[in-house]
């Protein structure tokens, strides 16, 4: 029984742990990626009735709504038969580098010298020539950057072992980006918070995996300033947002001015400059007092983006007004309209700017100032240290990796020097080397051009 | 120099090497074709060296006009996908001293050329300044490295394809340099006839086989002694697609992970399933496939080449495909011009 268990754990250890398996798994993982590439992901059930009816035009025959909810290629990238192959694959990676990997690398270690010039004979790179002893080619070897082993009239040499270390130095990194991902989904959350200059938000509501151990922190942001720079064209350079983090005492714990690509990190928690908006806009009218009003993103007519409000502008409810502007710039358009008929009158529309009083409809209005709202993506993922750990040790492995593992042995008996080599990547390069090497160490030593006619007579 | 003049170097240089890849595709091919007439591969090496230097000069002029990398419109990154194939060719070429690489590489060369112009609209061939998402350091290298990364792994998997073609009746060719192939030790069939070449397909002429891969060494020794045998045409189109999809691969992941850092440090997200970043691995798990194919017993020969050929394709939908598939992070104004 017990030695029966044991054939089976071998099984499918060897299973786990097979190239083939590791290949069958990039191609079934890179097909699955393919098809959430092509069907939308993430949409509502609706959506995917409207696209894939399971009646008349069938896309492909077989991708209907149904299909595609049942097997989950709505969210292919969270269903659990593509983490299933996910995990396959950090699994098949540890044991193949358990098995497999390890041994080789002991077995590239473990070299041993030949006596026989038979037993050179199984290498397909292999000559035997006339020399006068082993020394020559030992220093063509040590020229080359071989550590070499002699004995007698026995010679070892070897390079790049290091080239058999890479692809474990590869795969180990590989589980770390593995494992930090893990770590980040587990305990970590992230959220968006749109805010005027001058409010605060927390950090308390936050989207989190169910099964999230991640706590959020009880300190609060103020956005004191958010702001701009335009280019001369108009367009957007850079936006800017000042925060401060703030206790819940009051207390000011950190301030910093970001940007996009400029985030402000605090208690692992990152918080990023993602969009922008016009939340609002200060208005005075004739004697009144300084009026906030909010606005609201709308869409200009050419398909711009553009912030707008509208505000009753008489008594009767005749006339309205809205206001529209194209970001903080400090123009805007001032239209009005009758808010029965959604009529505008034309030739009473207005331009203004932040600052300037005008006379629109027998009224004086000064819009004071537009005040900004900044779009903050905000994100804790514990994760980040370990995949970043595993993304440099990724580079180093793969620059290992590239590197050959090249063996020479030579046999020196009777007058002739009999030598065979292998590499594992670099042949090219290898067969140069070693031919270079041969003709150096042959004698009588003839010119290398005398050798090469000699042959091809 | 003003702005106008940088325009204009442009407008000749892109002429120029559009020019020089024609007369580079028609030489490689006519040498393939008549492998006896003397010199026509060295004039195709030239004049694809002129291409290069053509679009050399023309990505130095639109960097000096614009103030950056050029890699920030299709038009730009497209004639930086040209020179990084056209460099990899050219060392390729001299590394395995091997001339058939360019029949299939300079068509595609050209094919990138002759599409940024003839195919975008004036408003999509001009430089711009940066949009803000883009202003960023990891950002130019993500996008630099991953588009080198594309160079290598196009012209690896083309001299992969090119070791289809050359092996096509062979059934099962061997692979030498591997870790657990055969490939290092000696085949029963040449056991016999030592020391001779075996015959090399229809290309071996134009691999240059005859003057410098075989290097017969000579001994007076009366015993039968072996020269060293080298590799066939066909093993070394197969070692040479190694080594540069073996290149193209660190660059690839070093493109994914620039990105994933930027994305982190603009985004808060280092992965986000976004089209083009999803093909980005897709083609990453191909070329994944190729490097352990080689090394599965029973895989050996002309399967993982079949990878890499399909490698190809993954590449190309990775890096253009994906702006017609989808709309995602990475569509910025690409196909619409501002
Ligand atoms: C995403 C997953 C993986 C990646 C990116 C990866 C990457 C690599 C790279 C770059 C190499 C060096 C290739 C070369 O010699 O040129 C390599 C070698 C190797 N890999 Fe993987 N690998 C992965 C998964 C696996 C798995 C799951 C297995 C086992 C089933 C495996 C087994 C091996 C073996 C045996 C070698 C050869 C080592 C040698 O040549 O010394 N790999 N891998």
């Amino acid at each position: 029984m017990t030695s029966l268990w044991r054939d089976i754990r071998h099984e499918v250890a060897a299973w786990l742990g097979s190239l083939k398996l590791a290949i069958g798994l990039f191609l079934a993982i890179a097909a699955a990626s393919i098809a959430g590439t092509v069907i939308p992901q993430g949409e509502s059930t609706d959506f995917y009735r409207q696209s894939y009816p399971d009646s008349g035009a069938v896309v492909w025959g077989f991708v209907t709504w149904r299909f595609i909810i049942s097997l989950g290629l709505d969210e292919v990238y969270r269903s659990w038969w593509f983490v299933a192959l996910l995990l396959l694959l950090a699994t098949s990676l540890t044991i193949c580098t358990f098995r497999r990997q390890i041994p080789m690398l002991k077995a590239a270690q473990n070299w041993k010298f030949y006596t026989e010039p038979r037993q050179l004979s199984k290498y397909a790179l292999r000559t035997a020539i006339p020399a006068r002893g082993t020394g020559p080619l030992a220093e063509q070897l040590r020229a080359g950057r071989y550590k070499v082993y002699q004995r007698d009239d026995l010679i070892y040499a070897t390079k790049g072992t290091i080239g058999r270390v890479g692809p474990i130095v590869v795969h180990v990194s590989l589980l770390l980006i593995m494992a930090g991902a893990m770590i980040g989904a587990f305990g970590g959350y992230q959220t968006q918070r749109m805010t005027l200059a001058g409010d605060s938000f927390d950090i308390k509501a936050v989207e989190q995996s169910r099964l999230s151990l991640a706590r959020t922190p009880d300190w609060t942001v103020r956005v004191n300033k958010f702001w701009i720079d335009y280019r001369p064209d108009g367009s957007v350079d850079q936006f800017h947002s000042d925060l401060s983090v703030v206790s819940p005492a009051g207390k000011e714990l950190t301030r910093k001015i970001i940007s996009v690509n400029d985030p402000l990190i605090y208690d692992g928690v990152t918080m990023y400059q993602a969009s922008w908006g016009v939340g609002a806009f200060k208005l005075r009218l004739n004697d009144s007092p300084v009026l906030t009003i909010p606005m609201q993103p709308i869409e200009a007519p050419n398909g711009q983006e553009a912030w707008g409000q509208a505000i009753p502008f008489d008594k009767d409810g005749r006339v309205a007004l809205q206001m529209v502007t194209r970001g903080l710039q400090g123009s805007l358009m001032l239209l009005p309209f009758n808010p029965r008929t959604g009529e505008t009158v034309r030739e009473a529309a207005t331009p203004a700017r932040v600052g300037k009083p005008v006379n629109i409809l027998g009224q004086r209005l000064v819009i004071e100032a537009l005040v900004g709202q900044t779009g903050i993506q905000i994100k804790a993922d514990p994760g980040i240290p370990v995949v970043y750990a595993g993304f440099a040790l990724l580079m180093v492995g793969l620059a290992m990796s590239y590197l050959s593992h090249s063996q020479v042995w030579a046999i020196y008996r009777d007058g002739q020097l009999h030598l065979a080599g292998r590499t594992n990547r670099a042949q090219i390069s290898f067969e140069r080397e070693l031919v270079r090497m041969v003709a150096a160490v042959q004698t009588p030593r003839p010119r290398t051009s005398d050798a090469l006619s000699a042959a091809q007579e | 120099m003003n702005a106008s003049q940088l325009v204009a170097i442009q407008v000749l240089l892109d002429n120029a090497a559009f020019a020089a890849l024609m007369v580079a595709t028609a030489l490689y091919w006519l040498a393939a074709a008549f492998r006896r007439v003397p010199l026509l591969h060295e004039l195709g090496t030239g004049a694809s060296a002129v291409a290069l230097l053509s679009v050399t000069g023309l990505l130095t002029a639109r960097w000096i006009e614009t103030a950056h990398f050029p890699v920030s419109n299709l038009y730009e990154s497209l004639f930086f996908l040209c020179w990084c194939v056209l460099a990899v060719h050219i060392a390729a070429e001299a590394f395995a001293r091997q001339r058939l690489v360019g029949v299939f590489t300079l068509p595609v060369a050209l094919g990138m050329v002759a599409f940024s112009s003839f195919t975008l609209t004036p408003a999509m061939k001009a430089g711009g300044p940066l949009v803000p998402a883009l202003k960023s350091n990891w950002l130019m290298m993500h996008v630099s490295v991953m588009i080198l990364s594309y160079g290598a792994l196009m012209v690896g998997s083309l001299v992969a394809i090119a070791f289809l073609i050359v092996t096509w009746k062979q059934k099962d060719p061997e692979l030498r340099g591997s870790s657990v192939g055969t490939g290092g030790f000696q085949k029963a069939e040449y056991a016999d006839a030592e020391g001779t070449t075996p015959a090399a397909s229809t290309f071996a002429s134009l691999g240059g086989s005859g003057g410098d891969t075989t290097v017969t060494l000579t001994s007076s020794a009366p015993t039968a002694v072996t020269a060293l045998r080298r590799s066939n045409l066909a093993e070394t189109l197969d070692n040479l697609s190694y080594r540069l999809i073996g290149l193209g691969f660190p660059l690839i992941t070093v493109g994914i992970i620039a990105g994933a850092v930027w994305a982190n440090e603009a985004w808060g997200s280092y992965w986000s399933w976004d089209p083009k970043e999803t093909w980005s691995l897709i083609t990453w798990f191909i070329f994944a496939a190729y490097l352990h194919a080689r090394i599965t017993r029973g895989w050996q020969g002309r399967r993982p080449a079949m990878l890499a050929a399909v490698g190809f394709v993954s590449v190309w939908i990775t890096y253009l495909g994906v702006n017609f598939l989808a709309q995602g992070l990475h569509s910025y104004g690409w196909l619409s011009g501002n």
